[in-house]
């Protein structure tokens, strides 16, 4: 059941219409709680079990390490949540792969490894919801937070249907209060609510699955077309898996507000980001802040306490930190997304990106001609353009089937190949043309979904339904699963 | 969903004196918002020209004002790759039929019930259009939902095949309100013929067949002249919408029943369609064509009264030079494919 079928929308009236009869709090989590888990059982019986045992593994521990004062105590329990949660995505995620390489490597020492099989379903979301609990148990153990009260709140907490499979990944402080709240639908949140899904489903039905079907035919085999084909194919891509996955958001963010509950944004006109920092700032923000503040900044700080304060050939120590700590960071990135060398490779070349911009931002010039206004105006389009560069070319990793296939898409466009098909898509560059123009036309920083409500009664009717006249007209038909769901 | 005013109101909007809550006010505009979209979806429909009802008006080849004892059931690929005219000359009957774009046996089935006098009946089919994956765009609008539900459950369909199967249903009652939902294609394809019409260039096929239904069609165009681009876009878009391909479903049950029917009625003759060389290639696996073989073969067992002409085994229909799309045959291909009718069924009166 994803948010675009027609099951969705039965089940999701239904459950609307139960809470909204719901005058008691306590029934009404009841029956979001029953919602969430009839969602995620209509994906996978067993893999239910899965997210109950997470749920009630870090709920204890949360209790625990509320109950517990002695440090080393703590971290135990600490480390009974990191293991739980991180070895389950462990052992379901990343098992193929490393079996895959190991036996790679045997075969190269000539160890027959042919009978070696193994076939390990991967549970739908398991990236998002064992995320999603382990930040709890870090603010517990930091004491960013009170341990929550109540199991049935916490399952609720993980188990949150509408940021279940794909986010985006809501922070304990961040729901829990609200679940814990008698809040009520308003009628605001339900109009803002249902304009976002209205928003997402656009951005899913009738761009990235449109433009799929060619972006799939370019990346099946690039060495068939020339290079102005293969750069159609990773711009379209660089559409698809946007509008795909923040359609998703959308949609998430939306009927979660339907329902009452308020969660951030997870995109923010990642496309017009200046730099590369920025993008990251733009880009699945749920998941880079939780790696800004679970990862990275406890790595940043390791490193500095075992890094003297000295030089490290020409780079400050500081420096030398930011830039160890962000490519760990972004090497685990990448392999949050999958278990995949291209994936590793995507999230290292952000990581250097981000370190490199990191140095430019130190050592920029800032005196003479670099305080003329052309400057500053050329500098920023090339940087603009430079993190266009980056982040399209990252996507072509992200997507490829292999590494070898990475390599060749490149290596064409690198080339600028010019023999083979060219391509020219009607779906790839009308819509190419549309979100791009959308980034460069609309606020960066705006939010239609909250701004939509405030507009008189004829624009609102004339937004109301123009989506609904482009989702119908132009919404594929047999929408492709959400990009985001493998991972 | 309550009244009750929310934390944040948005800027601009009043909420002292309201003549209607906002709660009802709300319901209104989504109400208007509906109709102004459902009337922009039936303008579409009207200025693209695009098709949202079939199967309403039966057509007839050959013959004069009598009643016809000979039914036809076919999807494009048929009324494309055979002169029917030909046929009903030869037969010296005229030839009815119930003509659906894109359709299969569960749709066939039906409208073959509107012709209980048939004492011959053809059906032409497909690996194109026996697959199980390819979804006919009526079908909710002309099988019964009792019927896919008994034939879901008989053919053991899988859960994701059968959501999307009675997904149609849902869609035809949409459809009511929106014609166009799930007919994005067409409304694309429709724009881009439109402009071209407006610049005066001349439409080409490349998209907008696909549910296209045309006996009396003349292209002498042939897949073979097709530019490589062109050929990889019409193999991506048949890709997109023709899934994993599956032989064994409620159009096989459909089929059977219908073979089983026309049998009963008086002569059957199968004819099975050739697809062209590039859909073989690159979208059907072997795996796939030895199960669609299979799938022939136990149709042949449940019905052995059924005459079979195997077209598609005509060897000079093997090359690009025959077809004008990825399935249909161009005017040389369908002479060639009359003719092998027309042989076929001199040997049937020769061998009676």
């Amino acid at each position: 059941m994803t948010f675009t079928s027609f099951e969705f929308l039965a089940f999701f009236g239904i459950v609307l219409a139960g809470i909204s009869l719901c005058a008691s709090r306590t029934v009404r989590n009841w029956l979001l709680l029953a919602a969430s888990y009839a969602f995620y059982l209509s994906w996978s019986v067993p893999c239910g079990l899965l997210v109950f045992a997470v749920s009630v593994v870090d709920y204890l521990v949360g209790r625990r390490l509320a109950q517990t004062e002695g440090h080393s105590a703590r971290k135990r329990w600490l480390r009974v949540s990191l293991i739980t949660n991180l070895g389950l995505l462990g052992f379901f995620k990343y098992t193929g792969f490393v079996s895959a390489n190991a036996g790679w490597a045997l075969r190269m020492a000539g160890v027959d490894t042919s009978g070696w099989r193994f076939d390990i379903i991967l549970p739908v979301g398991i990236s998002f919801f064992t995320f999603k609990s382990m930040s709890y148990t870090l603010d517990v153990y930091r004491r960013s937070i009170q341990p929550c009260a109540s199991l049935r709140d916490y399952l609720l907490f993980v188990s949150f249907f509408p940021q279940l499979l794909a986010g985006p990944i809501a922070r304990a402080t961040e729901l829990l209060p609200q679940i814990a709240r008698a809040a009520r639908v308003t009628v605001v949140d339900f109009e803002t609510g249902l304009l976002q899904f209205g928003l997402g489903a656009v951005k899913k039905l009738a761009i990235a699955d449109q433009v799929a079907g060619h972006v799939d035919l370019i990346f099946s085999s690039p060495g068939q077309y020339d290079a102005l084909t293969l750069v159609q194919g990773a711009i379209g891509y660089a559409v698809q898996i946007y509008c795909d996955f923040s359609g998703y958001s959308d949609m998430a963010i939306g009927t979660a507000r339907m329902m009452g509950f308020r969660t951030a944004e997870n995109f923010q006109m990642p496309y017009s980001a200046t730099d590369i920092t920025d993008f990251w700032r733009r880009w699945h923000i749920s998941l880079s802040s939780w790696f800004r503040d679970y990862l990275f900044l406890p790595l940043a700080y390791a490193f500095s306490r075992r890094m003297p304060a000295e030089s490290y050939g020409g780079l400050r120590a500081d420096v030398a930190v930011y830039m160890a700590a962000i490519l760990v960071t972004f090497f685990l990135c990448g392999l949050w997304h999958g278990a995949g060398w291209t994936f590793i490779l995507w999230g290292l070349l952000h990581g250097t990106a981000l370190a490199v911009h990191r140095g430019w931002r130190l050592w920029r010039p800032r005196k003479g001609a670099a305080r003329t206004r052309a400057f500053r105006l050329g500098a920023g389009i090339a940087s603009r353009l430079a993190t266009l560069t980056v982040v399209i070319g990252g996507w072509i990793l992200f997507r490829a089937e292999s590494l070898s296939s990475a390599g060749e898409y490149l290596g064409r466009i690198a080339a600028w190949e010019t023999t083979g098909t060219r391509l020219a898509s009607p779906y790839i560059i009308p819509a190419s043309a549309a979100v791009f123009m959308a980034h460069l036309l609309t606020s960066r920083n705006g939010n239609w979904a909250a701004e939509v409500p405030s507009q008189p009664m004829p624009a609102r009717l004339l937004w109301y339904a123009s989506l609904l006249f482009v989702i119908v007209s132009f919404g594929a038909t047999d929408g492709a699963p959400f990009i985001y769901f493998q991972f | 969903v309550s009244n009750a005013p929310s934390s944040d109101p948005p800027r601009g909007r009043t909420r002292s004196v309201h003549l209607v809550s906002d709660r009802a006010r709300l319901t209104l505009l989504m109400g208007a918002a509906v109709l102004l979209a459902s009337a922009g979806t039936y303008l579409l429909v009207a200025v693209l020209g695009i098709q949202t009802a079939a199967g309403s008006s039966p057509r007839r080849f050959g013959g004069g004002d009598g009643p016809a004892s000979v039914a036809l059931a076919g999807s494009s690929l048929t009324y494309d790759g055979v002169s029917w005219s030909e046929v009903a000359s030869f037969l010296g009957t005229a030839i009815e039929s119930w003509p659906v774009p894109g359709s299969s046996p569960a749709e066939w089935e039906q409208l073959q019930r509107r012709f209980p006098q048939a004492r011959m009946t053809f059906i032409g089919v497909s690996l194109y259009d026996l697959n199980e994956a390819w979804l006919c765009d009526f079908r909710a609008n002309i099988v019964p939902l009792g019927r896919t539900l008994a034939d879901l459950r008989e053919s053991g369909s899988d859960l994701t095949f059968a959501r999307r199967l009675l997904n149609c249903y849902p869609r035809a009652w949409v459809r009511r309100v929106f014609p166009t939902a799930g007919r994005a294609d067409r409304v694309i394809f429709g724009f881009r013929d439109k402009a071209r019409d407006l610049i005066g260039e001349g439409r080409d096929l490349d998209g907008t067949p696909r549910l296209r239904l045309a006996a009396d069609y003349t292209s002498e165009d042939r897949i073979g002249d097709w530019p490589r681009d062109r050929m990889l876009r019409r193999l991506a878009s048949m890709r997109a919408v023709q899934g994993v391909p599956g032989f064994f479903g409620p159009k096989h049950l459909a089929l059977r029943r219908l073979l089983q029917q026309a049998s009963r009625q008086g002569v059957v003759v199968v004819i099975v369609l050739p697809v062209s060389p590039p859909y073989l290639e690159s979208l059907i696996a072997p795996r796939e064509i030895r199960q669609f073989e299979a799938s022939l073969d136990e149709l042949r067992k449940r019905a052995p009264a059924a005459r079979w002409v195997r077209v598609d085994r005509i060897p000079s229909l093997d090359s690009t030079d025959y077809f004008y799309d990825l399935v249909h045959l161009n005017m040389e291909g369908r002479r060639i494919a009359s003719d092998g009718l027309l042989s076929a069924l001199a040997g049937m009166s020769a061998s009676r």
